[in-house]
């Protein structure tokens, strides 16, 4: 019957596109939608506004299509680990013994306390974002674009699936006609008119960056002593724990833009939560996302920007 | 394709996109919150950003006795709202003399309650930049951005640091038989009046005292701000703050603007909106 075949069909696709993934390639739809925009006489697709268009023209550049990586992680557990092996688990760690000399024990009252990064929680929004943006990278490319504007980049807990994370980013192809062609194409959080001005203003975009820095706090006994003070005081192990999140963020990012060899990141967004975990622990995550830059050229802007005073 | 109209400017940028080359910065490789606008502006008035730099600390907030029927500032407090305020400033400054910075832009202070635990995290965000010719003092802090510090340096003013005063206060709650007395009329509640003043008074008091000394000709872009944080209603804290600076031309520079009249409708409330809200 027409109906089972066309089930048959439909099952045969997707098993086909599932190993594509596997092999890293793109799934079959995302091919053939690609493969199509490239076909003469076809229209591009774009999400940039009027606005938009025109400020990438005005840099030299067409849209070619709409781009697209997507990739959903299961993150491995890594809690529970903490109270048994302290800080020996995951990065580097910091102890906080009990200020009044009593055992280690985890039940007990008097308690060590220790930050620890979260590397398996790290290494899997990483995982996550490597896979997507290899995708977007591919659709790009065989577009024959120079770059991606505008990139949203989408990241979230999926609904129902414990511990699991989709990554997508999508944005816009553009391409200089006659200019090089690149293995890896630029990709940029950037709107089109702030690309135009950053080309204008001597930067050109390379790539998409990220760091991401997660440390659990196990509280020790100190710090619950300290919390139930009636003073007001410095929590040292929270303190020390949330700024280490926080350092972390900005230097995994900044080793990207040496790995990517750009001069530097510029519209870093930063992301920055806390969550309680169970015993009172709490896990610190800070993300950051921005475009890396090289500079290309020393020459002030054209013009000298013109102050102006609006009458409306 | 057919080759696109000459375009020296993306030529070269996609030039140096494709083997590396170009006029490459020779300092440390940075990570910043600046928009482009804020880039491509600093590099106008010779500054270059260092890197995104943060300072943090966590703090208890304890529980100090009030009176109830009193108008009174509540000085542990104030001293702990202030100190861990700078706590964090002097963590990020530490961290922006570390990676080469001369200044620090785009200052933003937070203070971020988890409220169960009456934890309060005082954090100090902003991107670190360096002067391409050798700078002449020590670093300064501003929380103006990119666009107010090229308009600033280009009417001649420096920025020196910032200038900030905090008052923690606890206004009195009313008696019963004032409010029944009261009910029927309208009367100006004098004790919230004279108590707004006096805390706010007591915080910019405190901010100008701050910027004495400093060499300060003035402060910019004031503002005071007023949050209950995770006191309730008769607890606020007024903090104000703002960037000193001082003027290092001879004079003050024209900057001549240009009158400009937009055809398109005029956003909504742009026209001469009221000062603070424009």
């Amino acid at each position: 019957m027409a109906g089972d075949a066309d089930h048959a069909a439909a099952a045969q696709r997707q098993q086909e596109s599932i190993a594509a993934l596997e092999r890293g390639e793109l799934p079959l739809a995302a091919r053939e939608r690609i493969d199509e925009l490239r076909q003469a006489g076809s229209a591009w697709t774009s999400d940039l506004s009027v606005a938009e268009l025109s400020a990438i023209g005005h840099a030299g550049f067409q849209p070619l299509g709409m781009v697209m990586g997507s990739s959903v992680v299961r993150i491995a557990a890594q809690w529970g680990y903490s109270t048994i092996f302290g800080g020996s688990v995951g990065g580097p760690g910091q102890t906080y013994p009990c200020p009044h000399n009593f055992g280690y024990g985890s039940q007990t009252e008097h308690r060590y306390g220790y930050n620890w990064e979260h590397t398996f929680y790290e290494a899997g929004v990483l995982g996550a974002r490597d896979a997507a943006l290899a995708r977007i990278t591919e659709e790009a490319r065989d577009l024959g674009a120079q770059g991606v504007v505008g990139v949203r980049l989408i990241r979230r807990p999926m609904e129902g699936l414990g511990n699991s994370l989709e990554f997508t980013v999508i944005g816009t192809a553009i391409a200089r006609s006659g200019g090089p062609r690149l293995e890896r194409p630029f990709m940029s959080h950037l709107d089109g008119v702030a690309f135009s001005k950053l080309i204008h203003g001597g930067y050109v975009p390379v790539a998409l960056v990220v760091g991401v820095g997660a440390v659990e706090i196990d509280p020790g006994c100190g710090t619950e002593w300290a919390l139930r003070s009636w003073n007001n005081v410095r929590i040292d192990q929270i303190s020390d724990g949330i700024e280490s999140a926080r350092l972390l963020g900005i230097r995994r990012l900044e080793e990207e833009v040496a790995a990517v060899d750009a001069d530097g990141a510029v519209g870093v967004d930063v992301d920055f939560a806390s969550h309680d975990v169970a015993n009172g622990s709490m896990l610190i995550e800070m993300v950051t996302v921005g475009t890396a830059v090289r500079r290309y050229a020393k020459d002030p802007l054209d013009e000298e920007p013109m102050p102006i005073m609006r009458l409306r | 394709m057919a080759a696109a109209a000459p375009h020296p400017r993306a030529d070269a940028a996609l030039q140096c996109l494709a083997t590396g080359h170009g006029a490459r910065h020779e300092g440390r490789r940075f990570s910043s919150d600046l928009s482009v606008d804020e880039a491509v502006l600093l590099k106008e008035v010779g500054y270059e950003p260092r890197g995104l730099v943060v300072g943090c600390g966590v703090y208890h907030i304890g529980v100090q006795y009030q009176n109830w029927s009193n108008n009174e500032e509540m000085t542990s407090l104030t001293q702990v709202m202030y100190a861990a305020r700078a706590d964090a400033i002097r963590r990020m400054e530490s961290h922006a003399q570390q990676i080469g910075g001369h200044g620090v832009i785009g200052l933003k202070l937070e203070v971020r309650i988890h409220g169960a635990e009456h934890l309060a995290e005082f954090v100090a965000l902003g991107t670190a930049v360096a002067s391409t010719s050798p700078p002449g003092r020590s670093p300064w802090l501003s929380d103006l951005s990119g666009q107010d510090l090229y308009l600033l340096i280009r009417a001649g003013y420096t920025p020196i640091g910032l200038a900030f005063g905090a008052c923690v206060y606890h206004i009195a709650h009313q008696g019963l038989s004032t409010w029944v007395g009261q009910a029927a009329q309208n009367v100006e509640l004098s004790n919230y009046t004279a108590a707004l003043y006096e805390a706010r008074e007591l915080a910019m008091t405190r901010m100008q005292e701050e910027a004495r000394g400093t060499g300060a000709q003035g402060i910019v872009a004031m503002r005071v701000e007023q949050q209950s944080h995770l006191w309730g209603s008769h607890v606020i804290e007024f903090l104000a703050i703002g960037t000193t600076v001082r003027l290092t031309a001879p004079g003050h520079q024209r900057i001549d603007p240009r009158m400009v009249l937009p055809l398109n409708d005029a956003p909504a409330g742009a026209a001469d909106a009221p000062a603070g809200q424009g």
